[in-house]
């Protein structure tokens, strides 16, 4: 094709040099905490909401630390230690989280004890945590990590616009290694304000049954999830290669961008062996994921994972999880794959992302 | 990547002291500070608090931006959206000439909106006529109303670190622009006053209930406002395209963070200092060189300490002068970067430096002055920004004047 | 009073959230701050607000709170002179 007609040529782009993920971490609906592999057994959820399996903190941290910390607090700080710990690293030089809502818990505390306390004196604790860089400053202090610090709050551009923050500071030679998460979590409340404007299925699904759902909406989710980045190749589990943003697009121009994407890194279709695509059983969206998947040649692995994890803004960071420990074990968990490929080995792969009809994104991740 | 220049061709802002560039400039020669009794926010705070509030009701926003009815526009969106409307017009781009961002900064997103009606919106058992504003709740929503109301869709991004969130919306656009992502970078913040953020501060005691008095003896605390504020970032190449002439040069940025404690700063002010020493190195100039600067100053009994130790650090006796200003538009937090980089770029541009309104006496500790009057017969060439927050996230940005 | 301390350090570890502590670990004499039990500046905003809620009294400036607050029998005795309820 060529890329000249389709698009304007200030489009062509965005490359920058790979970055190496040395580990990835991840904490949602399934117990991918233990072992940092998704379980043989996949949780059922029978409603249509996917919390947390939750670790047990204690053995992390002392009385004193964690009495202000608040559910994804704790969810977070926990997950950031272990990936560092993974890839032995103590400080980081820069620390840079997404998430779109941050501490719920907290927000929703304030504004009750707003109400519940007549405007008096009220607890602070709950408005400092609910500040949305609250974890990404807790992070920095728990591991006196000196340096950048930024967080991403947009919707599904949370964690591509930290990815593209460290990508950048690696090219200004500002860093060695960074620190990249994003986080997220469901509460009743905001489960409910949600419900209200449609976002989820009006019946209750299995989260098993989500990909052949013909229904409207989708089921809940949350998640958290941290790598670490090194500009050097040591110690490397998979590289970032390609990332692209593209907001508020018809399903023709994610078509055209994608296959744009693997113009600029050179890549052909049926060299592409597996694709994560985030699917999550709204029939107003699958468009979208469609429009890729028609293309893909019968080589590619095509993927799912939202029935995994549920939907949630920064849901992409399950899949750059995935993606990262297929490519680093050469493994692709049976419960990911929605079509067979005929790859028998795993070299390029591709996640496509998008949030609510809204923010698109494309990730490239190469074997080391 | 050195060589690389960003030059800011356009500016946007409403505050407490004005809506548009042009009233803001006669309140700031004028000492017209904006900080007055809370009347558009529905808070019984407003007994005891004052703000930097603007008073211009939602309505009169959405008329002066001609915004759709009924389309769910919060005040931050509104706010923004007139801000940025001058800054558009100022550096006339169209969007979809160039590969242009929009890069935003906001603390609390559409809660001036959604608290109004949060408990009808929870409970399951009413039903409400606003459900749309259930997305306006995040940082996200203004940001996207902003940008479609603008047609800009090539990079969008939100980025929320308290009070520095702005300062790090435009280091992060200018080092777009540098990495050749982006030729035009449109970055800033905007927060409405909340009922939230008024009894958060209030929680943290740290809210003066009578006018502001940074860097003073007797400083009690912040006055809170609301503002928005937007600067246009244009690459070198683009300029030449676009033949905008540059109000001022984004010279040196640095974010640093100093993990010291969730909300205080380290009393030897390491973070400001580390912030303020490598902007000044990136723009290859020497501390001398600096020729004022818009202190963070909040007012607050820590922070006016830990930057006024830091501002000694590094400058030793020779401090250029400085001051604050939020005692005219009160703090406006993810807002008050991009409020007082619009601050500096007009100090650049009409030779003048703004009085510390409500100064009497220097810290005993430091001995500091702040400039206390307006002054016109200073030569600005170069103006550092400084922006503080919770969380350790520490920022600061330096304009030279375009010559 | 040493029953009267007792409680008072259940309602501090209570309101601190120091889940697992006993009243036995905090020391009626020791610092709260710093060395000592180890608290900060927000935990000191957070004794305030259980000072007004458990025994109506209003403590507007910080820097105040922070001797009334400087140790459990500093604390108990602000408390019995100056309780409303």
């Amino acid at each position: 094709m060529d890329l000249a007609e389709t698009t304007p040529a200030f489009y062509l782009v965005n490359m920058f040099n790979p970055v190496h993920i040395t580990s990835a971490r991840a904490t949602c609906a399934q117990d991918t905490f233990s072992n940092n592999n998704l379980p043989e057994n996949i949780k059922v959820f029978e409603q249509n909401i996917l919390n947390y399996h939750e670790p047990d903190y204690r053995q992390y941290f002392t009385i004193m630390q964690l009495r202000r910390m608040t559910r994804i607090i704790k969810i977070g700080l926990v997950t950031a230690i272990e990936a560092l710990k993974d890839a032995k690293l103590e400080q980081p030089q820069a620390i840079v989280t997404g998430t779109a809502k941050g501490s719920m818990t907290d927000t929703e505390k304030f504004l009750h004890d707003i109400v519940d306390f007549n405007e008096g004196t009220l607890n602070p604790t709950a408005f400092i945590q609910s500040t949305y860089n609250a974890l990404n400053g807790l992070i920095a202090l728990h591991h006196d990590a000196n340096g950048y610090n930024s967080t991403y709050v947009h919707r599904g551009f949370s964690l591509e616009n930290s990815l593209m923050d460290a990508i950048m500071l690696f090219e200004e030679n500002r860093i060695e290694n960074a620190l990249i998460g994003c986080f997220e979590e469901m509460t009743a409340e905001h489960y409910e304000l949600k419900k209200k404007m449609g976002y989820w299925k009006n019946e209750s699904m299995k989260n098993i049954d989500l990909l052949n759902s013909s229904t409207e909406g989708t089921i809940a989710g949350e998640g958290t999830f941290f790598f670490t980045l090194n500009k050097a190749p040591e110690n490397a589990i998979a590289k970032l290669s390609g990332l692209r943003m593209l907001y508020n697009a018809d399903e023709a121009l994610v078509k055209t961008t994608f296959n744009n994407f693997l113009a600029e890194h050179s890549l052909e279709l049926n060299e592409v062996d597996a694709v994560f695509l985030s699917y999550n059983g709204n029939i107003q969206t699958r468009h979208f994921e469609d429009a890729i998947s028609e293309q893909l040649s019968s080589n590619t692995n095509q993927l799912a994972f939202k029935h995994l994890c549920g939907e949630f803004d920064t849901a992409a960071g399950f899949a750059l999880w995935a993606a990262t420990k297929a490519l680093q074990h050469q493994v692709l968990h049976p419960s990911l794959i929605l079509k067979k490929g005929t790859s028998s080995s795993l070299k390029n792969v591709i996640i496509y992302n998008q949030y609510n009809g809204k923010e698109h994104a494309f990730y490239l991740l190469e074997r080391i | 990547m050195p060589g690389k220049r960003v030059f800011i061709t356009g500016m946007g802002i409403i505050s407490a002291i004005g809506t548009g560039v042009e009233e803001t400039l006669v309140s700031l020669r004028n000492n017209a500070s904006g900080i007055g009794p809370i009347e558009i926010v529905d808070t019984l705070l407003k007994s005891k608090l004052i703000a930097g509030e603007i008073k211009v009701p939602n309505e009169k926003l959405a008329e002066l931006t001609g915004v759709k009815k009924n389309a769910y526009y919060t005040r931050t969106s509104l706010l923004g959206i007139a801000a940025l409307q001058e800054a558009m017009q100022m550096s006339k781009l169209d969007p979809s000439r160039q590969k242009t961002g929009f890069i935003n900064a906001t603390t609390v997103g559409g809660m001036s909106d959604m608290e109004k009606y949060y408990f009808d919106l929870v409970d399951p058992t009413t039903k409400s006529n606003e459900n749309g504003l259930a997305d306006c709740l995040d940082c996200a929503d203004c940001t996207e109303k902003i940008a479609d109301h603008f047609n800009i869709k090539d990079w969008i991004a939100t980025i929320s670190t308290a009070c520095s969130s702005s300062a790090n919306a435009i280091l992060y656009g200018a080092r777009l622009i540098k990495s050749g992502q982006l030729d035009v970078a449109v970055c800033g913040g905007t927060d409405a006053l909340t009922r939230f953020t008024l009894n958060g501060f209030n929680s943290l005691k740290n809210i003066d209930a009578s006018p502001c008095m940074p860097f003073d003896e007797n400083r009690n605390g912040l006055n809170l406002g609301e503002a928005a504020a937007y600067v246009i970032m244009e690459s070198e190449e683009q300029l030449q395209r676009s033949g905008n002439k540059p109000l001022a040069e984004l010279s040196g940025y640095q974010n640093f963070n100093e993990a010291f404690h969730p909300t205080a700063p380290s009393p030897n002010g390491e973070g400001a200092l580390t912030a303020m020493q490598e902007t000044i190195q990136m723009a290859g100039l020497q501390p001398a060189d600096i020729s004022y600067i818009n202190v963070h100053g909040t007012a607050t009994l820590n922070n006016d300490l830990s930057e006024g130790i830091a501002l000694k650090r590094l400058f030793g006796e020779n401090v250029p002068l400085f001051s604050s200003t939020k005692p005219f538009t009160g703090h406006t937090l993810a807002a008050a970067g991009a409020v007082e980089t619009v601050f500096s770029l007009l100090s650049l541009q009409e030779q003048i430096i703004y009085a510390n309104l409500n100064f009497k006496s220097p810290m005993p500790e430091l001995g500091l002055y702040p400039v206390t009057s307006l002054q016109t017969d200073k030569a600005v060439m170069h103006v550092l920004s400084n922006s503080f927050g919770f969380g350790g996230n520490n920022a600061s940005l330096l304009f030279s004047k375009y010559v | 009073m040493d029953d009267f301390k007792k409680d008072l350090k259940l309602q501090i570890i209570e309101a601190l959230n120091l889940q697992g502590m006993n009243p036995d670990d905090i020391d009626n004499t020791a610092p709260l701050f710093g060395e000592g039990l180890g608290l900060d500046s927000i935990d000191s905003l957070e004794l305030m607000v259980l000072l007004e809620r458990n025994y109506g009294i209003k403590i507007e400036d910080a820097r105040e709170g922070r001797k009334v607050l400087e140790s459990i029998d500093a604390m108990a005795a602000y408390i019995e002179a100056n309780r409303k309820k």
